[in-house]
Protein backbone atom coordinates (compact mmCIF):
# COMPACT_ATOMS: atom_id res chain seq x y z
CA UNK A 1 0.00 0.00 0.00
CA UNK A 2 2.89 2.12 1.16
CA UNK A 3 4.28 1.42 -2.34
CA UNK A 4 1.22 1.54 -4.31
CA UNK A 5 0.26 5.13 -3.64
CA UNK A 6 2.83 7.25 -4.50
CA UNK A 7 3.11 4.71 -7.91
CA UNK A 8 -1.45 5.57 -8.66
CA UNK A 9 -0.17 10.00 -7.92
CA UNK A 10 2.10 10.14 -10.21
CA UNK A 11 1.00 7.82 -12.84
CA UNK A 12 -2.04 10.11 -12.52
CA UNK A 13 0.28 13.38 -12.31
CA UNK A 14 1.83 11.91 -15.68
CA UNK A 15 -0.97 11.26 -17.65
CA UNK A 16 -2.52 14.75 -16.83
CA UNK A 17 -3.38 16.41 -20.31
CA UNK A 18 -2.09 19.38 -21.29
CA UNK A 19 1.22 19.38 -19.89
CA UNK A 20 4.24 21.13 -21.67
CA UNK A 21 7.22 18.50 -21.57
CA UNK A 22 10.37 20.04 -21.42
CA UNK A 23 12.99 18.87 -24.24
CA UNK A 24 15.60 16.27 -22.46
CA UNK A 25 18.11 16.63 -25.28
CA UNK A 26 20.02 13.52 -24.59
CA UNK A 27 17.13 11.27 -25.82
CA UNK A 28 16.97 12.99 -29.12
CA UNK A 29 17.88 10.13 -31.83
CA UNK A 30 17.79 7.41 -29.06
CA UNK A 31 13.94 6.87 -28.85
CA UNK A 32 11.27 6.57 -31.20
CA UNK A 33 9.52 10.13 -31.46
CA UNK A 34 6.33 8.36 -29.81
CA UNK A 35 8.56 7.04 -26.81
CA UNK A 36 10.20 10.03 -26.29
CA UNK A 37 7.40 12.01 -25.95
CA UNK A 38 5.98 9.71 -23.35
CA UNK A 39 9.35 9.58 -21.69
CA UNK A 40 9.60 13.49 -21.32
CA UNK A 41 6.40 13.61 -20.13
CA UNK A 42 7.27 11.20 -17.06
CA UNK A 43 10.61 13.72 -16.53
CA UNK A 44 8.08 16.59 -16.69
CA UNK A 45 5.83 14.96 -14.02
CA UNK A 46 9.31 13.81 -11.92
CA UNK A 47 10.11 17.39 -12.07
CA UNK A 48 7.07 18.94 -11.00
CA UNK A 49 7.01 16.39 -8.11
CA UNK A 50 10.44 17.39 -7.01
CA UNK A 51 11.83 13.82 -8.27
CA UNK A 52 15.61 13.33 -9.30
CA UNK A 53 15.31 12.90 -13.20
CA UNK A 54 18.45 11.96 -14.23
CA UNK A 55 17.78 8.47 -13.19
CA UNK A 56 14.83 8.43 -15.49
CA UNK A 57 16.69 9.48 -18.41
CA UNK A 58 19.79 6.99 -17.45
CA UNK A 59 17.28 4.24 -17.45
CA UNK A 60 15.05 5.44 -20.55
CA UNK A 61 18.79 5.17 -22.78
CA UNK A 62 19.81 1.85 -20.87
CA UNK A 63 15.91 0.73 -23.21
CA UNK A 64 17.28 2.20 -25.96
CA UNK A 65 21.00 0.87 -26.06
CA UNK A 66 19.13 -2.48 -25.33
CA UNK A 67 17.14 -2.20 -28.32
CA UNK A 68 14.26 -2.29 -25.93
CA UNK A 69 10.48 -1.86 -27.54
CA UNK A 70 9.15 1.44 -27.08
CA UNK A 71 6.01 0.46 -24.87
CA UNK A 72 8.45 -1.30 -22.38
CA UNK A 73 10.93 1.82 -22.53
CA UNK A 74 8.24 3.65 -21.01
CA UNK A 75 6.68 1.15 -18.69
CA UNK A 76 10.51 0.95 -16.91
CA UNK A 77 10.95 4.61 -16.74
CA UNK A 78 7.01 5.30 -15.14
CA UNK A 79 7.78 2.14 -12.31
CA UNK A 80 11.29 3.73 -11.50
CA UNK A 81 9.53 7.08 -11.38
CA UNK A 82 6.69 5.25 -9.33
CA UNK A 83 9.52 4.06 -7.38
CA UNK A 84 11.60 6.88 -6.55
CA UNK A 85 8.61 8.39 -5.32
CA UNK A 86 7.96 5.91 -2.64
CA UNK A 87 11.58 6.06 -1.84
CA UNK A 88 11.71 9.74 -1.47
CA UNK A 89 8.64 9.50 0.93
CA UNK A 90 9.55 7.04 2.78
CA UNK A 91 13.29 8.62 3.47
CA UNK A 92 11.13 11.88 3.75
CA UNK A 93 12.92 15.20 3.39
CA UNK A 94 16.53 16.53 2.95
CA UNK A 95 17.71 13.13 1.38
CA UNK A 96 19.61 13.39 -1.86
CA UNK A 97 19.32 12.24 -5.28
CA UNK A 98 21.57 9.31 -4.59
CA UNK A 99 19.88 7.82 -1.52
CA UNK A 100 16.26 7.85 -3.35
CA UNK A 101 17.58 6.17 -6.51
CA UNK A 102 19.13 3.41 -3.92
CA UNK A 103 16.01 3.67 -2.18
CA UNK A 104 14.40 2.56 -5.04
CA UNK A 105 16.63 -0.42 -5.78
CA UNK A 106 15.56 -1.85 -2.72
CA UNK A 107 11.90 -1.10 -2.92
CA UNK A 108 12.07 -2.83 -6.49
CA UNK A 109 14.21 -5.90 -4.90
CA UNK A 110 11.30 -6.35 -2.33
CA UNK A 111 11.91 -4.11 0.59
CA UNK A 112 8.79 -2.36 2.23
CA UNK A 113 8.57 1.65 1.98
CA UNK A 114 8.24 1.48 5.86
CA UNK A 115 11.90 -0.57 5.80
CA UNK A 116 13.45 2.65 4.17
CA UNK A 117 11.94 4.27 6.78
CA UNK A 118 13.47 2.94 9.55
CA UNK A 119 16.70 2.64 7.83
CA UNK A 120 16.76 6.76 7.43
CA UNK A 121 15.91 6.54 11.11
CA UNK A 122 18.44 4.83 12.63
CA UNK A 123 20.91 6.62 10.25
CA UNK A 124 19.79 9.92 10.31
CA UNK A 125 23.20 11.71 10.51
CA UNK A 126 24.61 9.67 8.02
CA UNK A 127 23.61 8.85 4.24
CA UNK A 128 21.75 5.36 3.36
CA UNK A 129 22.96 5.02 -0.30
CA UNK A 130 24.68 2.62 0.43
CA UNK A 131 22.80 0.77 3.35
CA UNK A 132 20.24 0.49 0.97
CA UNK A 133 22.58 -0.67 -1.90
CA UNK A 134 23.55 -3.57 0.62
CA UNK A 135 19.96 -4.43 1.05
CA UNK A 136 19.66 -4.74 -3.06
CA UNK A 137 22.33 -6.55 -3.05
CA UNK A 138 21.31 -9.28 -0.93
CA UNK A 139 18.21 -9.82 -2.26
CA UNK A 140 20.24 -9.98 -5.48
CA UNK A 141 22.65 -12.69 -4.08
CA UNK A 142 19.43 -14.94 -3.16
CA UNK A 143 18.52 -13.89 0.70
CA UNK A 144 14.57 -13.18 1.21
CA UNK A 145 13.69 -9.52 1.54
CA UNK A 146 12.33 -9.54 4.74
CA UNK A 147 16.03 -11.40 6.13
CA UNK A 148 17.72 -8.81 3.82
CA UNK A 149 15.88 -5.86 5.29
CA UNK A 150 16.31 -6.86 9.13
CA UNK A 151 20.25 -7.62 8.69
CA UNK A 152 20.20 -4.02 7.08
CA UNK A 153 18.49 -2.88 9.91
CA UNK A 154 20.27 -4.42 12.16
CA UNK A 155 23.68 -3.02 11.49
CA UNK A 156 22.56 0.14 10.98
CA UNK A 157 23.32 1.89 14.05
CA UNK A 158 26.66 0.69 14.22
CA UNK A 159 28.05 -0.38 11.07
CA UNK A 160 29.88 2.38 8.59
CA UNK A 161 29.48 2.26 5.25
CA UNK A 162 32.53 0.30 4.49
CA UNK A 163 31.56 -2.26 7.22
CA UNK A 164 28.49 -2.36 4.72
CA UNK A 165 30.43 -3.12 1.86
CA UNK A 166 32.37 -5.63 3.38
CA UNK A 167 29.35 -7.25 4.72
CA UNK A 168 28.08 -7.57 1.48
CA UNK A 169 31.56 -8.72 0.38
CA UNK A 170 31.80 -11.48 2.49
CA UNK A 171 28.55 -13.48 1.97
CA UNK A 172 29.21 -13.37 -1.70
CA UNK A 173 32.37 -14.83 -1.16
CA UNK A 174 30.71 -17.25 1.57
CA UNK A 175 27.52 -17.82 -0.97
CA UNK A 176 30.88 -19.03 -3.83
CA UNK A 177 32.40 -21.33 -1.42
CA UNK A 178 29.13 -23.16 -0.82
CA UNK A 179 27.07 -21.40 1.73
CA UNK A 180 23.55 -20.51 0.97
CA UNK A 181 22.98 -17.11 1.12
CA UNK A 182 20.73 -17.13 4.14
CA UNK A 183 23.79 -19.53 6.27
CA UNK A 184 26.28 -16.34 4.76
CA UNK A 185 24.40 -13.51 5.98
CA UNK A 186 24.17 -15.44 9.28
CA UNK A 187 27.75 -16.16 9.76
CA UNK A 188 28.23 -12.27 8.72
CA UNK A 189 26.07 -11.38 11.17
CA UNK A 190 27.21 -13.16 13.97
CA UNK A 191 31.09 -12.12 12.74
CA UNK A 192 29.80 -8.44 12.59
CA UNK A 193 28.11 -8.69 16.29
CA UNK A 194 31.25 -10.26 17.48
CA UNK A 195 33.57 -7.39 15.89
CA UNK A 196 31.49 -4.42 17.19
CA UNK A 197 31.31 -5.65 20.64
CA UNK A 198 35.54 -5.65 20.34
CA UNK A 199 35.23 -1.82 19.54
CA UNK A 200 34.49 0.02 16.41
CA UNK A 201 38.06 0.71 15.59
CA UNK A 202 38.73 -2.99 15.53
CA UNK A 203 35.35 -3.73 13.32
CA UNK A 204 36.25 -0.92 10.75
CA UNK A 205 39.99 -2.92 9.72
CA UNK A 206 38.81 -6.69 10.31
CA UNK A 207 35.89 -6.58 8.12
CA UNK A 208 37.95 -5.54 5.42
CA UNK A 209 40.56 -8.57 6.09
CA UNK A 210 40.27 -11.90 4.39
CA UNK A 211 38.91 -14.50 6.69
CA UNK A 212 39.66 -18.15 7.45
CA UNK A 213 36.53 -20.64 5.58
CA UNK B 1 41.28 -32.62 0.71
CA UNK B 2 39.32 -31.26 -2.64
CA UNK B 3 36.17 -33.58 -3.40
CA UNK B 4 36.06 -33.65 -7.18
CA UNK B 5 35.17 -37.35 -8.03
CA UNK B 6 32.53 -39.32 -10.42
CA UNK B 7 31.88 -42.57 -11.22
CA UNK B 8 30.90 -43.54 -14.52
CA UNK B 9 31.58 -46.55 -16.51
CA UNK B 10 34.08 -49.76 -16.18
CA UNK B 11 34.45 -53.12 -17.28
CA UNK B 12 35.24 -54.62 -13.99
CA UNK B 13 37.07 -58.34 -14.47
CA UNK B 14 35.32 -59.48 -11.39
CA UNK B 15 32.58 -58.12 -9.26
CA UNK B 16 33.42 -56.80 -6.46
CA UNK B 17 33.18 -54.02 -3.46
CA UNK B 18 35.93 -51.95 -2.00
CA UNK B 19 35.77 -49.35 0.83
CA UNK B 20 38.00 -46.94 2.20
CA UNK B 21 38.44 -44.67 4.34
CA UNK B 22 40.44 -41.57 4.18
CA UNK B 23 41.51 -39.81 7.61
CA UNK B 24 43.93 -36.54 7.18
CA UNK B 25 45.34 -33.54 8.29
CA UNK B 26 46.50 -31.10 6.00
CA UNK B 27 45.67 -26.90 5.14
CA UNK B 28 43.95 -25.26 2.28
CA UNK B 29 43.62 -22.32 0.87
CA UNK B 30 40.63 -20.70 -0.92
CA UNK B 31 40.01 -17.88 -3.18
CA UNK B 32 39.49 -15.00 -1.50
CA UNK B 33 40.13 -16.63 2.21
CA UNK B 34 42.82 -16.89 4.33
CA UNK B 35 44.76 -20.39 4.22
CA UNK B 36 43.98 -22.47 7.24
CA UNK B 37 44.45 -25.77 8.68
CA UNK B 38 41.60 -28.85 8.09
CA UNK B 39 41.02 -31.74 8.89
CA UNK B 40 39.07 -34.18 6.23
CA UNK B 41 37.48 -37.88 6.99
CA UNK B 42 36.45 -39.38 3.56
CA UNK B 43 34.69 -42.44 3.55
CA UNK B 44 33.94 -44.10 0.00
CA UNK B 45 32.39 -47.53 -1.33
CA UNK B 46 31.54 -48.59 -4.36
CA UNK B 47 30.70 -51.82 -5.96
CA UNK B 48 31.82 -53.06 -9.72
CA UNK B 49 29.76 -55.72 -11.40
CA UNK B 50 29.09 -56.74 -14.78
CA UNK B 51 26.68 -54.73 -16.11
CA UNK B 52 26.60 -52.08 -13.09
CA UNK B 53 28.55 -50.35 -11.13
CA UNK B 54 27.66 -47.89 -8.39
CA UNK B 55 30.00 -45.64 -6.02
CA UNK B 56 29.28 -43.71 -2.72
CA UNK B 57 31.30 -41.04 -1.10
CA UNK B 58 31.34 -38.85 1.67
CA UNK B 59 33.53 -35.46 2.59
CA UNK B 60 34.05 -33.86 6.17
CA UNK B 61 36.38 -31.06 6.59
CA UNK B 62 36.47 -29.66 9.70
CA UNK B 63 38.24 -25.56 9.35
CA UNK B 64 40.45 -24.36 11.94
CA UNK B 65 37.96 -21.80 12.46
CA UNK B 66 35.39 -24.18 13.69
CA UNK B 67 33.34 -24.34 10.55
CA UNK B 68 32.94 -27.37 8.69
CA UNK B 69 31.86 -28.39 5.02
CA UNK B 70 30.10 -31.63 4.55
CA UNK B 71 29.63 -33.49 1.06
CA UNK B 72 28.16 -36.26 -0.15
CA UNK B 73 28.48 -37.45 -3.92
CA UNK B 74 26.88 -40.94 -5.53
CA UNK B 75 27.17 -42.09 -8.80
CA UNK B 76 25.52 -45.45 -10.72
CA UNK B 77 26.50 -46.78 -13.83
CA UNK B 78 24.28 -49.19 -16.26
CA UNK B 79 26.30 -51.35 -19.19
CA UNK B 80 25.16 -52.52 -22.17
CA UNK B 81 26.56 -56.29 -23.12
CA UNK B 82 29.37 -56.43 -25.06
CA UNK B 83 28.84 -56.11 -28.62
CA UNK B 84 31.82 -56.73 -30.20
CA UNK B 85 34.30 -53.74 -28.93
CA UNK B 86 31.49 -52.05 -28.19
CA UNK B 87 29.06 -51.06 -25.60
CA UNK B 88 27.34 -48.64 -23.78
CA UNK B 89 27.02 -46.48 -20.49
CA UNK B 90 24.17 -45.05 -19.18
CA UNK B 91 25.59 -43.08 -16.15
CA UNK B 92 24.08 -41.26 -13.33
CA UNK B 93 25.86 -38.84 -11.00
CA UNK B 94 24.47 -35.91 -8.28
CA UNK B 95 25.74 -34.71 -5.34
CA UNK B 96 24.68 -32.56 -2.17
CA UNK B 97 26.75 -30.07 0.00
CA UNK B 98 26.52 -28.11 2.51
CA UNK B 99 29.03 -25.25 4.03
CA UNK B 100 28.91 -24.87 8.04
CA UNK B 101 25.70 -26.83 8.93
CA UNK B 102 23.70 -24.44 6.26
CA UNK B 103 21.22 -25.47 3.70
CA UNK B 104 21.98 -28.12 0.82
CA UNK B 105 22.93 -27.47 -2.50
CA UNK B 106 22.99 -29.99 -5.11
CA UNK B 107 23.58 -31.06 -8.32
CA UNK B 108 22.88 -33.89 -11.09
CA UNK B 109 23.78 -35.21 -14.28
CA UNK B 110 23.39 -37.96 -16.79
CA UNK B 111 25.57 -39.09 -18.84
CA UNK B 112 25.78 -41.49 -22.24
CA UNK B 113 28.77 -43.08 -23.41
CA UNK B 114 30.00 -45.43 -26.51
CA UNK B 115 33.12 -47.46 -25.42
CA UNK B 116 34.88 -48.98 -27.99
CA UNK B 117 37.70 -51.38 -26.56
CA UNK B 118 40.56 -53.24 -28.08
CA UNK B 119 42.83 -55.37 -25.39
CA UNK B 120 44.55 -52.91 -23.10
CA UNK B 121 43.36 -49.59 -24.65
CA UNK B 122 39.87 -48.08 -25.37
CA UNK B 123 38.21 -44.85 -26.48
CA UNK B 124 34.69 -43.34 -25.52
CA UNK B 125 33.11 -40.56 -26.53
CA UNK B 126 29.61 -39.49 -25.13
CA UNK B 127 27.93 -36.86 -23.94
CA UNK B 128 25.39 -35.62 -20.31
CA UNK B 129 22.83 -33.54 -19.19
CA UNK B 130 22.31 -31.95 -15.60
CA UNK B 131 22.14 -29.12 -13.41
CA UNK B 132 22.66 -27.73 -10.08
CA UNK B 133 20.80 -25.80 -7.35
CA UNK B 134 22.33 -23.44 -5.18
CA UNK B 135 20.83 -21.34 -2.96
CA UNK B 136 18.09 -19.64 -4.83
CA UNK B 137 19.26 -20.03 -8.54
CA UNK B 138 19.59 -23.27 -10.69
CA UNK B 139 22.01 -23.59 -13.22
CA UNK B 140 22.03 -25.89 -16.62
CA UNK B 141 25.15 -27.76 -17.94
CA UNK B 142 25.20 -30.18 -20.30
CA UNK B 143 28.69 -31.69 -22.06
CA UNK B 144 30.83 -33.20 -24.55
CA UNK B 145 33.59 -35.18 -24.54
CA UNK B 146 35.86 -38.22 -25.66
CA UNK B 147 38.67 -39.73 -24.23
CA UNK B 148 41.10 -42.99 -24.31
CA UNK B 149 42.78 -45.11 -21.92
CA UNK B 150 45.70 -47.71 -22.58
CA UNK B 151 47.54 -49.47 -19.63
CA UNK B 152 51.74 -49.76 -20.44
CA UNK B 153 54.26 -50.58 -18.02
CA UNK B 154 51.88 -51.28 -15.32
CA UNK B 155 50.34 -47.60 -15.36
CA UNK B 156 46.88 -46.88 -16.22
CA UNK B 157 46.92 -43.58 -18.50
CA UNK B 158 43.78 -41.84 -19.69
CA UNK B 159 43.29 -38.96 -21.61
CA UNK B 160 40.03 -36.84 -21.74
CA UNK B 161 38.52 -33.40 -24.39
CA UNK B 162 35.81 -32.12 -23.01
CA UNK B 163 33.81 -29.87 -24.25
CA UNK B 164 31.13 -28.25 -21.76
CA UNK B 165 28.48 -26.05 -20.72
CA UNK B 166 27.27 -24.52 -17.69
CA UNK B 167 24.80 -21.50 -17.45
CA UNK B 168 26.21 -19.77 -20.83
CA UNK B 169 29.74 -20.36 -19.94
CA UNK B 170 31.53 -22.38 -22.31
CA UNK B 171 34.55 -24.22 -21.42
CA UNK B 172 37.38 -26.79 -23.03
CA UNK B 173 39.29 -29.15 -20.88
CA UNK B 174 42.32 -31.57 -21.50
CA UNK B 175 43.02 -33.76 -18.73
CA UNK B 176 45.18 -36.80 -18.25
CA UNK B 177 45.68 -38.96 -15.58
CA UNK B 178 48.21 -41.95 -14.28
CA UNK B 179 47.91 -44.49 -12.21
CA UNK B 180 50.70 -46.81 -11.34
CA UNK B 181 50.89 -49.10 -8.56
CA UNK B 182 54.53 -50.48 -7.88
CA UNK B 183 55.77 -52.83 -4.88
CA UNK B 184 53.78 -51.00 -2.21
CA UNK B 185 53.89 -47.49 -3.63
CA UNK B 186 50.77 -46.19 -5.30
CA UNK B 187 50.58 -43.23 -7.11
CA UNK B 188 47.12 -41.16 -8.44
CA UNK B 189 47.68 -37.91 -10.30
CA UNK B 190 45.99 -35.48 -12.79
CA UNK B 191 46.98 -32.92 -14.70
CA UNK B 192 44.79 -30.52 -16.69
CA UNK B 193 44.16 -27.43 -18.36
CA UNK B 194 41.51 -24.98 -19.50
CA UNK B 195 42.74 -24.42 -23.55
CA UNK B 196 40.01 -23.08 -24.43
CA UNK B 197 36.92 -20.96 -23.31
CA UNK B 198 34.23 -18.26 -24.03
CA UNK B 199 33.58 -15.74 -21.09
CA UNK B 200 35.82 -17.91 -18.62
CA UNK B 201 39.85 -17.99 -17.86
CA UNK B 202 41.83 -20.91 -19.13
CA UNK B 203 44.43 -22.16 -16.47
CA UNK B 204 45.55 -25.51 -15.05
CA UNK B 205 44.99 -27.49 -12.56
CA UNK B 206 46.21 -30.89 -11.17
CA UNK B 207 46.43 -33.07 -8.01
CA UNK B 208 48.55 -35.91 -6.80
CA UNK B 209 47.82 -38.46 -4.34
CA UNK B 210 51.25 -41.45 -2.95
CA UNK B 211 50.01 -43.86 -1.04
CA UNK B 212 52.94 -46.38 0.86
CA UNK B 213 50.92 -49.55 1.51
CA UNK B 214 51.72 -49.90 5.50
CA UNK B 215 49.63 -53.19 5.62
CA UNK B 216 47.51 -55.13 3.41
CA UNK B 217 44.66 -52.50 4.56
CA UNK B 218 46.79 -49.60 6.01
CA UNK B 219 48.51 -46.79 4.09
CA UNK B 220 50.34 -43.95 4.70
CA UNK B 221 49.12 -41.15 1.98
CA UNK B 222 50.00 -37.58 1.06
CA UNK B 223 48.05 -35.47 -1.29
CA UNK B 224 47.94 -31.78 -2.74
CA UNK B 225 46.60 -30.33 -5.91
CA UNK B 226 45.13 -27.08 -7.42
CA UNK B 227 41.70 -26.67 -8.68
CA UNK B 228 39.20 -23.54 -10.40
CA UNK B 229 36.39 -23.12 -9.07
CA UNK B 230 33.38 -25.55 -9.38
CA UNK B 231 29.88 -24.28 -11.30
CA UNK B 232 28.28 -27.88 -10.40
CA UNK B 233 28.92 -27.87 -6.91
CA UNK B 234 29.35 -23.94 -6.40
CA UNK B 235 32.78 -24.43 -5.04
CA UNK B 236 35.60 -22.42 -5.53
CA UNK B 237 38.91 -22.26 -6.59
CA UNK B 238 40.90 -23.91 -3.95
CA UNK B 239 44.86 -25.37 -3.36
CA UNK B 240 45.64 -27.63 -0.41
CA UNK B 241 47.72 -30.52 0.77
CA UNK B 242 47.71 -33.01 2.94
CA UNK B 243 48.77 -36.03 4.83
CA UNK B 244 47.21 -38.74 6.50
CA UNK B 245 46.04 -42.55 5.96
CA UNK B 246 43.68 -44.34 3.83
CA UNK B 247 41.96 -47.21 5.48
CA UNK B 248 40.66 -50.23 2.98
CA UNK B 249 39.95 -53.41 4.69
CA UNK B 250 38.80 -54.99 1.60
CA UNK B 251 39.84 -52.89 -1.28
CA UNK B 252 41.96 -54.92 -3.94
CA UNK B 253 44.21 -52.15 -3.46
CA UNK B 254 47.70 -53.43 -5.67
CA UNK B 255 45.80 -54.54 -8.75
CA UNK B 256 45.87 -51.96 -11.90
CA UNK B 257 42.15 -52.82 -13.28
CA UNK B 258 41.96 -52.04 -16.92
CA UNK B 259 39.12 -49.33 -15.69
CA UNK B 260 39.75 -48.48 -12.22
CA UNK B 261 38.27 -45.66 -10.39
CA UNK B 262 40.67 -43.24 -12.27
CA UNK B 263 39.58 -44.61 -15.64
CA UNK B 264 35.79 -44.13 -13.91
CA UNK B 265 36.10 -40.02 -13.91
CA UNK B 266 37.75 -38.64 -16.35
CA UNK B 267 35.33 -36.17 -17.23
CA UNK B 268 35.61 -33.63 -14.87
CA UNK B 269 32.50 -30.55 -15.76
CA UNK B 270 33.75 -27.31 -16.62
CA UNK B 271 35.65 -26.30 -13.24
CA UNK B 272 34.91 -22.48 -13.66
CA UNK B 273 31.82 -20.75 -12.05
CA UNK B 274 30.03 -18.26 -14.71
CA UNK B 275 30.37 -15.68 -11.94
CA UNK B 276 33.90 -16.18 -12.28
CA UNK B 277 34.32 -16.53 -15.82
CA UNK B 278 33.29 -13.08 -16.48
CA UNK B 279 35.08 -9.86 -16.75
CA UNK B 280 36.22 -8.40 -13.15
CA UNK B 281 35.40 -4.77 -12.35
CA UNK B 282 37.73 -2.71 -10.29
CA UNK B 283 36.89 0.48 -8.79
CA UNK B 284 39.55 3.13 -8.67
CA UNK B 285 38.97 4.63 -5.58
CA UNK B 286 39.30 8.17 -4.62
CA UNK B 287 38.91 8.84 -1.20
CA UNK B 288 35.13 10.01 -1.89
CA UNK B 289 33.84 8.46 -5.33
CA UNK B 290 35.82 7.07 -7.99
CA UNK B 291 38.35 8.31 -10.60
CA UNK B 292 39.06 5.51 -13.22
CA UNK B 293 37.26 1.44 -13.40
CA UNK B 294 39.51 -1.08 -14.76
CA UNK B 295 38.09 -4.06 -16.47
CA UNK B 296 39.78 -7.52 -15.92
CA UNK B 297 39.01 -9.07 -19.09
CA UNK B 298 41.20 -12.40 -20.68
CA UNK B 299 40.78 -13.28 -23.96
CA UNK B 300 38.86 -9.74 -25.01
CA UNK B 301 40.19 -7.89 -28.25
CA UNK B 302 37.65 -4.78 -27.12
CA UNK B 303 36.24 -3.82 -24.24
CA UNK B 304 32.89 -1.55 -24.00
CA UNK B 305 30.98 -0.73 -21.18
CA UNK B 306 27.69 0.99 -21.32
CA UNK B 307 26.80 2.85 -18.19
CA UNK B 308 24.62 5.59 -16.46
CA UNK B 309 28.07 7.46 -16.39
CA UNK B 310 28.17 7.03 -19.88
CA UNK B 311 24.46 8.20 -20.97
CA UNK B 312 24.19 4.34 -22.03
CA UNK B 313 26.41 5.11 -25.02
CA UNK B 314 29.15 2.15 -25.65
CA UNK B 315 32.22 3.34 -24.54
CA UNK B 316 35.73 1.39 -25.35
CA UNK B 317 38.31 1.17 -22.62
CA UNK B 318 41.69 1.40 -23.08
CA UNK B 319 43.92 -1.25 -22.44
CA UNK B 320 46.76 -1.15 -20.72
CA UNK B 321 48.01 -4.56 -20.27
CA UNK B 322 47.46 -7.97 -20.59
CA UNK B 323 43.74 -8.51 -19.86
CA UNK B 324 43.60 -5.33 -18.29
CA UNK B 325 41.13 -2.19 -19.70
CA UNK B 326 41.11 1.21 -18.52
CA UNK B 327 38.35 3.99 -18.29
CA UNK B 328 38.92 7.21 -16.77
CA UNK B 329 35.75 8.54 -15.37
CA UNK B 330 35.41 10.50 -12.33
CA UNK B 331 31.85 8.93 -10.38
CA UNK B 332 30.15 10.63 -7.62
CA UNK B 333 28.86 8.53 -4.54
CA UNK B 334 26.04 6.83 -5.67
CA UNK B 335 24.47 3.70 -7.49
CA UNK B 336 25.35 3.10 -11.15
CA UNK B 337 24.09 0.51 -13.07
CA UNK B 338 26.21 -0.80 -15.93
CA UNK B 339 26.65 -3.43 -18.78
CA UNK B 340 30.08 -4.72 -20.33
CA UNK B 341 30.84 -5.87 -23.81
CA UNK B 342 33.03 -8.10 -25.09
CA UNK B 343 34.59 -8.38 -28.35
CA UNK B 344 31.01 -7.03 -29.76
CA UNK B 345 29.11 -9.72 -27.70
CA UNK B 346 25.83 -9.80 -25.54
CA UNK B 347 25.74 -6.95 -23.10
CA UNK B 348 27.19 -8.82 -19.58
CA UNK B 349 27.50 -8.00 -16.05
CA UNK B 350 31.18 -8.20 -14.78
CA UNK B 351 31.97 -10.73 -11.94
CA UNK B 352 31.32 -8.87 -8.17
CA UNK B 353 28.64 -7.16 -9.08
CA UNK B 354 25.02 -7.23 -7.71
CA UNK B 355 23.27 -8.63 -10.90
CA UNK B 356 19.72 -7.32 -11.50
CA UNK B 357 16.71 -7.72 -13.98
CA UNK B 358 16.96 -4.89 -16.38
CA UNK B 359 13.47 -4.56 -16.89
CA UNK B 360 14.34 -4.53 -21.23
CA UNK B 361 14.98 -8.94 -20.89
CA UNK B 362 18.13 -8.98 -19.63
CA UNK B 363 20.61 -8.20 -16.89
CA UNK B 364 22.34 -5.08 -15.52
CA UNK B 365 24.67 -4.56 -13.01
CA UNK B 366 24.61 -2.20 -10.01
CA UNK B 367 27.70 -1.19 -8.11
CA UNK B 368 28.03 1.28 -5.55
CA UNK B 369 30.32 4.23 -5.03
CA UNK B 370 31.12 5.34 -1.61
Amino acid sequence: MHRTLPAILFVLVALTPGRAAAQEPRLAGRLPDQTRRDVEALLDSARTAGLPTEPLVDRALEGATKHAPGERIVAAVRRLAADLAASRDAFGAGVSDAEIAAGASALRAGARADDLARLREIRSDQPVTVAAAVLTDLVALGVPPDTATAAVLALAERAKDSEYLAFRRNIERDVALGATPVAALEFQMQSAANLFDAGPGRAAGAANRPRKP
Amino acid sequence: MTFTWSLAWGVPLNAQVSATADIALGAVKYEGFLGSAAVSFTPAVRYDGHFVSAAARGNYLLYESGRSLTQAAGAVAFLTPPSGPLRGEISGYGGLSSYAGGPVSGFGLARARLHVTHGARGIWFGGGLGGSYAAFSDTRASELAAGGWMLVAGMALTVTAAYGRVSDTTLADLSATVRGTWSVIEVDALVGARLWAERAQTGAFGDVAARVWLTSAIAAQVTAGSYLSDPMRTGVAGRYVAAGVRIAPFSHRRAVRALDERLRSQLRLPTAPPDRSLPTLIIEGAGIGAEGITIVAPSADVVEIAADFTDWQPVALTRVGRNRWYLNVVLAPGVYRLNLRLDGGEWTVPRGLTVQDDEFGSRVGLVVIQ
